[in-house]
């Protein structure tokens, strides 16, 4: 399946900043949605741990680090709006644009009401952490695996060359750093629920016990996406 | 009226309102990148399949799990009368 060239890390975006606005609108309806539907603590829990989570996560795919061995994975140089650069002008302190940022709580909470709608059907698998994990990166992977081959294609990212584009253009460890950031997210996300129904914690409690431990969903997601990408490298399906 | 119960059902379901609204989202980009020569898609069928089936899977298990939670609180229902 491999059918792209590799292009320049500021190639020009087709379509986008239709992109670029039109997620930062979207994921401002669906906070809105949140809020208004599960209320403050959810909310906080989704969109400002989830996107803290994903902001600290994302900017690894730039980062650029040679004597540790970071080449970057990714870049998205062309947007309009970063953190805390608007059209050019300001200082640029994440690499990675703010519809980028906001993206990540969305799929957290797309991928948390597919998950709680299969539990309410089938109530058992609330209480078994891995399959509920599974479930929740399911659904981000979902809505990933197409989604990264037109945001490739487009340049809306653009590859580091050393890549081997696997899915249509697209990086095997794209999909591997999805699986494990969302895996990891919604593993602690079904643990720390089930401690909440079990020891009757205040949904506050709760909240804070999820900001603890980011750092530690950090760390794991980070040492299981190392390993496995060494693993697939072993088959040659990392590097070209 | 018929215009603020159509906008309620869209508020109720908007997740997989969404779903579908990147669906078309994918396709319509495919569409217009269709005949570009530096965006354009050289392997349109399987690309045009993913985009459909991911998107569909994701929405058929939703709405199969809320038919099968309709179903048993329907029975619940009928038990407690």
């Amino acid at each position: 399946m491999i059918s792209i060239i590799y292009v320049a890390r500021d190639a020009p975006m087709y379509l986008g900043t239709f992109y670029e606005f039109s997620s930062i609108f979207i994921s401002i309806l669906v906070l809105i949605h949140c809020y208004k539907m599960r209320g403050k603590y959810d909310t906080i829990k989704i969109y400002l741990i989830g996107m803290i989570y994903g902001l600290i996560l994302e900017n690894g795919g730039p980062l650029i680090l040679p004597q540790f061995g970071f080449e970057g994975f990714f870049w998205e140089n062309n947007y309009k709006l970063y953190l805390f650069e608007f059209f050019g002008y300001g200082i640029r302190i994440s690499k990675v644009p703010i519809a980028t940022h906001l993206g990540w709580p969305m799929v957290f909470y797309i991928a948390i009401i597919f998950w709680e709608q299969i539990c309410r059907a089938f109530p058992k698998i609330k209480h078994h952490t891995i399959i509920s994990g599974l479930i929740i990166s399911s659904s981000g992977l979902m809505f990933d695996l197409p989604f990264d081959i037109i945001a490739t294609r487009f340049n809306w990212w653009v590859w580091n060359e050393n890549l081997l584009p696997l899915w249509f253009g697209v990086p095997l460890v794209n999909y591997l750093a999805w699986f494990w950031a969302v895996f990891m997210f919604g593993y602690f996300w079904t643990v720390l629920h089930n401690k909440k129904e079990k020891n009757n914690w205040s949904e506050s409690k709760l909240t804070k016990n999820l900001a603890i431990v980011v750092p530690l969903i950090w760390i794991l997601d980070t040492i299981g996406f190392v390993l496995s990408k060494e693993l697939f490298n072993l088959f040659g399906l990392i590097y070209i | 009226m018929k215009i603020k119960l159509l906008l309620k059902i869209i508020w109720n379901n908007l997740i997989p309102i969404l779903i579908i609204y990147f669906l078309l989202d994918v396709l319509i980009s495919i569409l217009f990148a269709w005949n570009n020569t530096i965006y354009g898609f050289s392997q349109f069928g399987p690309i045009i399949f993913i985009s459909l089936i991911f998107p569909l899977i994701w929405i058929f298990i939703y709405v199969l799990c809320r038919k099968i939670e309709n179903n048993k609180n329907k029975i619940k229902r009928e038990e407690d009368l």
